[in-house]
Formats: structure tokens, C-alpha cells, sequence
């Protein structure tokens, strides 16, 4: 059975977890420079690593929730080379599931995330987290 | 290689031009209104915008944002790429700088933004985004001399 590892994390009171493959680090920011003319969910753009300049999204807005930010914490992912940070609460950990434990029990709750973003639900020492594909949250790549 | 830009403020944001193409920086006085530009000069009769006259042309003054308000002091720039001109009001021009070279502006990032920036810079304290030349150069010019 395959197992697959997630890096879990909260926003708006909602427990979230992503496969750990897109993401490089989660870095604390005190503030993100707004872009003129810029809309949700960007929220801003901060230096990273003295070289590059990173966008941060807000996760929550990106999946239907008005909420705009959710915390200092920022989740940097690397979509094949171009990196994207999205905003939020509280940093979990590491859950590891198996395939089927992922397929089994589908979201039924309140987010209006775009198609194929929401996969399902974990459930990990009776907490409940609504699992995300993050490649699609942004639409980036489809 | 270090860069030498013309550093702007517009609101609480820092903007920056290649110094290359920004050919005058003019007072915001410079500016007249339509029946003050020379008949021989093609304007909409419906245009209520500003003009302003810079070596022999009369170029219509435009506004990359809108949203924030001229005030008393703003300042003109007129640039030049490809052939072309454009005026540009601007709230104000802060300096000419010596600066690192630009970062490219974060192609995830673009669909959310509805101003055309060419790259990024960190300077100090603040982040200066770089204004697309050829971008605000395909600005309507209101069909005056600007091309």
C-alpha cells in the first residue's frame, strides 16, 4: 500500500493538509508589500532569500473563504520552479496516509473551492483534515 | 551591472523607469487643458483630459493609476521607447538612482494584477516595481503626436 506524506497546517478554522512534495519551507513573515492594483488572492510580494521576489497568496481566499489572511506564517511551494507562498494560522506537522485512507472519505463541508482542488479528508489521531491539491489552488498549471 | 533608474511615488507605492526612456520630467503646471492645445493638433472635442507640450509635441496626458489623486505638486514624465511617446502623470518623482539589476516579476503573480511591471526591486525598506515600458507605451495616447 502507498503511503504519502502531508505537511498539515490551519486557516480559519479549517485543518488543512498538503502532499509535502511542493513544499521547499514555511518561513515567518512580519509584513508582505501590497501590489497596486493587485487582486485576491494575492495579497503581496516579499523578498525571499535575498534574491527572489515571492507572491503570497491567501490560501482561504483562493479557496472561496472570504477571509483574506490568515497569519504571519507563510508556506512557500515550488511548482516546478516557480515559487508561490500562501499565508497561514498555525503550523501542524507531518501525517503520513495511505492510499486508501485518502480516497475513502470525500469533504462535505462549507469551502467552495474550484473543482479538484478539495480531494478529500485525513483523519489522524481524531483530527480531521481537509486535504488539498495545491498545483491547483491558483489554477498555475491548468 | 547596476542600473540607473527614475525612482516615483504614487500613493503609498514606489515605481521605477529604465532613465534611458524617460525623456522629461516636467511640472505638473506644464499641463493645459484641450482648448489650450494648437488647432493643428488632432484631440477629441469630447476629451476633458490634460495636455502637455514636450520638444514640439503635444502629448495627452495619461494616468497608469487612476485611482490615486493628482495633487498640487505631481509631476509629468515623458518617455520615449520604440519611436513613441507618452506623458504620464505621477504623483511624484522621488529620484535617479544607481541600483542593482531588476528581479522579474513573478509570473504566477501577473494574473492578479492589473498594472504592467517588468521586475521587482528591494530597496531598503521598500519594494519598487518596475513599470512595463512597452506596455505603457501602447497606452491610448488620445491620437495626438505621441507615436
Amino acid at each position: 500500500m502507498t503511503e504519502r506524506k502531508f505537511i498539515t497546517f490551519s486557516a480559519g478554522g479549517h485543518n488543512f493538509a498538503v502532499p509535502i512534495k511542493r513544499i521547499r519551507e514555511v518561513v515567518t513573515v512580519p509584513s508582505v508589500f501590497t501590489v497596486p492594483a493587485g487582486r485576491k488572492p494575492l495579497l503581496g510580494i516579499i523578498p525571499y532569500r535575498g534574491k527572489e521576489a515571492l507572491p503570497v497568496f491567501s490560501l482561504l481566499n483562493a479557496l472561496g473563504n472570504p477571509e483574506t489572511r490568515e497569519g504571519d506564517l507563510i508556506v512557500v511551494a515550488d511548482f516546478d520552479g516557480a515559487l508561490a507562498g500562501f499565508t497561514v494560522g498555525e503550523l501542524g506537522g507531518i501525517i503520513t496516509a495511505s492510499g486508501a485512507e485518502e480516497e475513502e472519505e470525500s469533504y462535505q463541508g462549507d469551502l467552495e473551492a474550484p473543482d479538484g482542488v478539495i480531494t478529500g479528508v485525513l483523519r489522524e489521531a481524531g483530527k480531521e483534515y481537509i486535504r488539498i491539491e495545491i498545483d491547483r489552488v491558483f489554477g498555475f498549471f491548468d | 551591472m547596476p542600473e540607473r533608474i527614475v525612482l516615483l511615488k504614487m500613493g503609498d507605492y514606489a515605481f521605477s523607469l529604465p532613465f534611458d526612456h524617460v525623456d522629461e520630467i516636467l511640472g505638473a503646471d506644464r499641463a493645459m487643458p484641450r482648448n489650450s492645445v494648437p488647432e493643428d493638433v488632432q484631440t477629441d472635442s469630447e476629451d476633458e483630459g490634460l495636455w502637455v507640450s514636450s520638444r514640439g509635441r503635444w502629448l495627452k496626458v495619461l494616468d497608469f493609476l487612476p485611482e490615486i489623486a493628482r495633487t498640487r505638486n505631481s509631476q509629468i514624465l515623458v518617455i520615449t521607447c520604440g519611436g513613441s511617446s507618452r506623458a504620464f502623470q505621477v504623483e511624484q518623482v522621488v529620484g535617479i538612482e544607481t541600483v542593482d539589476p531588476l528581479r522579474p516579476f513573478p509570473e504566477v503573480a501577473k494574473p492578479f494584477c492589473n498594472l504592467p511591471f517588468s521586475g521587482i526591486r528591494f530597496l531598503k525598506d521598500r519594494m519598487v516595481l518596475e513599470l512595463d515600458l512597452s506596455e505603457l507605451i501602447s497606452l491610448d495616447s488620445g491620437g495626438a503626436g505621441g507615436d
